[in-house]
């Protein structure tokens, strides 16, 4: 049985390379989901892997440039995480602290971040998006954005291609142990929205 | 660090040695960042001074490590709460009903023990999830069934102690009932295994549940009398197939005919799957009614058991049946993606995808707690509730709320649970409206002899009220009950309104 302290101690390890060279027979980058699996060649990122939701443009477009970065990607075709949790995360989060990030809608965010908690990760990473009908974006950048040198007023810039953007400083993310462990985040419901806007979260799950 | 009420430091400082020294320093939770994990984040008093909140948590990995940390707790007065996986979200999730009381988190206890395939049965601990439950079976080729709610990532023995039920065929979905064993530590560390694992080296514990004299698993019910460390449940052969008919009416009053024979049929075990009745509602184009009726067993059985059920609705003037497609299990990839999982034994999450604004879902339903009285099952009965419903929530407040339902699930024979969704937000305001209006209507559904099966924690006090039959007695015989078998209150204080006597109100 892994320890609390072991989790830590291999997440410490940083790059996990052993988890990002994980071949998965459902990732998929793109934009409806269905295309041939992805390898991570590249562990630049130490993701075991990340998620996006196939549903909307912003987060294809996030899943396609982790996908140019070598990283391990997933596409979620309506949102669920079940399968992709049996097949993939479930067990990697079994032998150790695998790293997974995200640019999906709320749900997905909270239901792995339950199953983390129950392996010794947390969110260390967390920023919402709402976009809006006329295409603006708002930006909260929740937590942890020192740890990938990321800020509102650099994604306000980025205008449309914020979600490249935000895949681009997701992937400078290096564990830190030393950083104050974060609680929970709030990511359960979902706050009122103004009619026709969506909200998209990008994320990351980590040991801390 | 925050202490349980009317604990001294010195006395929480001695018990947190002592669990460390018995389970390991890192498997004790003091920091608020670790204990923050268990606030319940569907909690109708959320960022309010009421809110159940937890001192500290604590998370043996054996059942020695429970008797340990429940001696030491027992000896320095320290209210302990257990959970499982803490997942029953809605229903309070890890925070205890007691604030300031230490979880006791049981989700390091993840073994499956033993899943017989011959005689169809497991025996897990409180850690193990129907994820992990499934995996195991589905790892080792096993032919039989677990019955999954939904969501499917909660507690096994969690879900079944709270009363949870599943979407299979009777008797396992009802999750209480399909047990078959216990065993319990109790609030002086004592364990007990109930049933046949009484007897030493028992051979039978999981096949009989009845044992000898008198029978007291369903002390540990929605209970705080112990803390139950290993469970057996009896598990359904994978049935050969499995057909879901629809029966459909254009006129309210059908409801009437139509469930006399759904009962009947249920109460042969005619039709042994989870039905479901959707509507009741005038206007668009669409029926009155809709009942699906699932049968699950042998392919020529299941085809002869619904041509019965057909002809028995069909005699029903009005009454359309219409019949399904037949499905022969294990499932295809194909089938699999447009089908219920549930209803095939598979847990999912995909109950969470629809919870938020997509495309395809615009206005979500959103998080939300449930309000469930039991009903007896007959059309005068529903259409009561419907009324009920009608007046009380939706011409008395105007629905400003967003209140949804009534839903009526059958996961219980000879009842209904009508379940009427009340929105849960960050909002403190419009949660103080919602816990305004749930109360009015636990208080006006007892006027109508109808009462709530399982509330989360901040109604569990209102609702245990409501069963008030000769002064309170029932509540009464369970606080002696409390008082005899956890003399110093150590255990879940206040689950389903069940207090010790340092802390009952007068």
């Amino acid at each position: 049985m892994t320890s609390r302290r072991e989790f830590l101690e291999v997440a410490a390890l940083t790059a996990l390379p052993a988890f990002a060279g994980a071949r998965l027979a459902s990732a998929a980058a793109g934009p409806n989901g269905g295309s041939a699996p992805m390898t991570s060649t590249d562990a630049r990122a130490g993701f075991h892997l990340v998620l996006f939701d196939a549903r909307y443009s912003q987060a294809r477009n996030a899943g396609t440039r982790f996908g140019r970065v070598g990283a391990a990607v997933h596409a979620l075709a309506d949102g669920d995480i079940t399968q992709v949790w049996m097949d993939h995360i479930g067990p990697a989060w079994q032998r150790g602290p695998a790293i997974v990030a995200g640019v999906t809608a709320r749900p997905a965010l909270f239901c792995l971040e339950q199953f983390a908690l129950s392996s010794g990760l947390r969110v260390v990473f967390h920023a919402e998006h709402v976009v809006h009908a006329d295409g603006r974006v708002e930006h909260s950048l929740l937590r942890g954005a020192e740890s990938v040198g990321l800020s509102s007023s650099e994604l306000i810039r980025a205008g449309a291609d914020w979600s490249t953007r935000v895949a681009d400083a997701l992937a400078r993310y290096r564990p830190d142990t030393a950083r104050p462990r974060f609680t929970r985040s709030d990511s359960a419901l979902e706050p009122v929205l103004p009619p026709q806007a969506q909200l998209l979260t990008s994320w990351i799950i980590a040991a801390t | 660090m925050s202490l349980p009420p009317n604990v001294s430091q010195t006395a929480f400082d001695a018990a947190v040695k002592a669990w460390r020294e018995s389970v390991g320093k890192e498997w004790v939770f003091t920091e608020a960042a670790d204990v923050a994990l268990y606030r319940d984040a569907y909690s109708p008093f959320y960022g309010e001074p009421e809110e159940r909140l937890a001192s500290a948590a604590v998370a043996p990995s054996t059942v020695e490590e429970v008797q340990a940390v429940v001696r030491a707790a027992n000896q320095h007065r320290i209210p302990l709460y257990p959970i499982s996986t803490g997942r029953n979200l809605a229903y309070g999730g890890s925070a205890p009903v007691h604030s300031g009381s230490v979880v006791l988190d049981l989700k390091r206890m993840n073994r499956v023990l033993e899943v017989n395939e011959r005689n169809a049965y497991a025996l897990v601990e409180p850690g193990v999830s129907y994820f992990d439950l499934y995996n195991h079976i589905q790892k080792a080729g096993l032919d039989v069934w677990i019955d999954p709610p939904d969501p499917g990532w909660g507690s096994v023995i969690g879900n079944a102690l709270d009363g949870g039920a599943g979407w299979t065929a009777a008797p396992f979905r009802d999750h209480f009932a399909s047990h078959c064993g216990m065993e319990v530590v109790l609030a002086n560390g004592e364990i007990v295994r109930t049933g046949m694992g009484a007897l030493p080296d028992s051979k039978s514990w999981q096949h009989n549940r009845w044992g000898y004299g008198p029978w007291v698993d369903g002390l540990f019910r929605q209970s705080n009398f112990g803390v139950v460390t290993k469970m057996g449940f009896h598990l359904m052969p994978r049935p050969d197939a499995m057909q879901m008919s629809t029966v459909t009416s254009a006129r309210e009053e059908d409801i009437v005919p139509i469930l006399d024979v759904l009962n009947r049929l249920e109460n042969m075990h005619q039709v042994n799957g989870s039905t479901q009745i959707f509507g009741g509602r005038a206007g668009g184009n669409g029926p009155m009614w809709t009942i699906q009726v699932p049968i699950y067993g042998p392919e020529p059985v299941v085809r002869a058991q619904m041509e019965y059920a057909k002809s028995k609705f069909s005699a029903i003037p009005g009454v359309k049946f219409t019949d399904g497609e037949l499905f022969r299990t294990p499932l295809t990839q194909e089938q699999m993606s447009r089908v219920r999982l549930v209803n095939f034994g598979i847990p999912n999450l995909s109950t969470f995808a629809m919870l938020g604004r997509s495309p395809a879902n615009p206005d979500p339903a959103g998080g939300h707690i449930g309000f469930s009285p039991i009903v007896p099952r007959t059309g005068e009965s529903l259409l009561e509730f419907r009324r009920y419903f009608d007046e009380h929530v939706i011409k008395a407040t105007d629905n400003d709320l967003g209140i949804q339902g009534p839903v009526y699930m059958t996961c219980w024979d000879r009842t209904l649970v009508c379940l009427i969704m009340f929105p849960i937000g960050r909002d403190k305001a419009r949660n103080a409206k919602m816990r305004s209006a749930f109360e009015r209507l636990v208080k006006v559904a007892a006027d109508h002899g109808w009462a709530e099966y399982r509330a989360p924690a901040a109604f569990q006090d209102l609702i245990a009220q409501t069963y008030s039959y000769n002064n309170h007695s029932l509540g009464r015989l369970r606080e002696t009950l409390k008082d005899a078998i956890d003399p110093n209150g150590i255990l879940s204080a206040g689950r389903y309104g069940v207090w010790p006597k340092h802390l009952r109100k007068v």
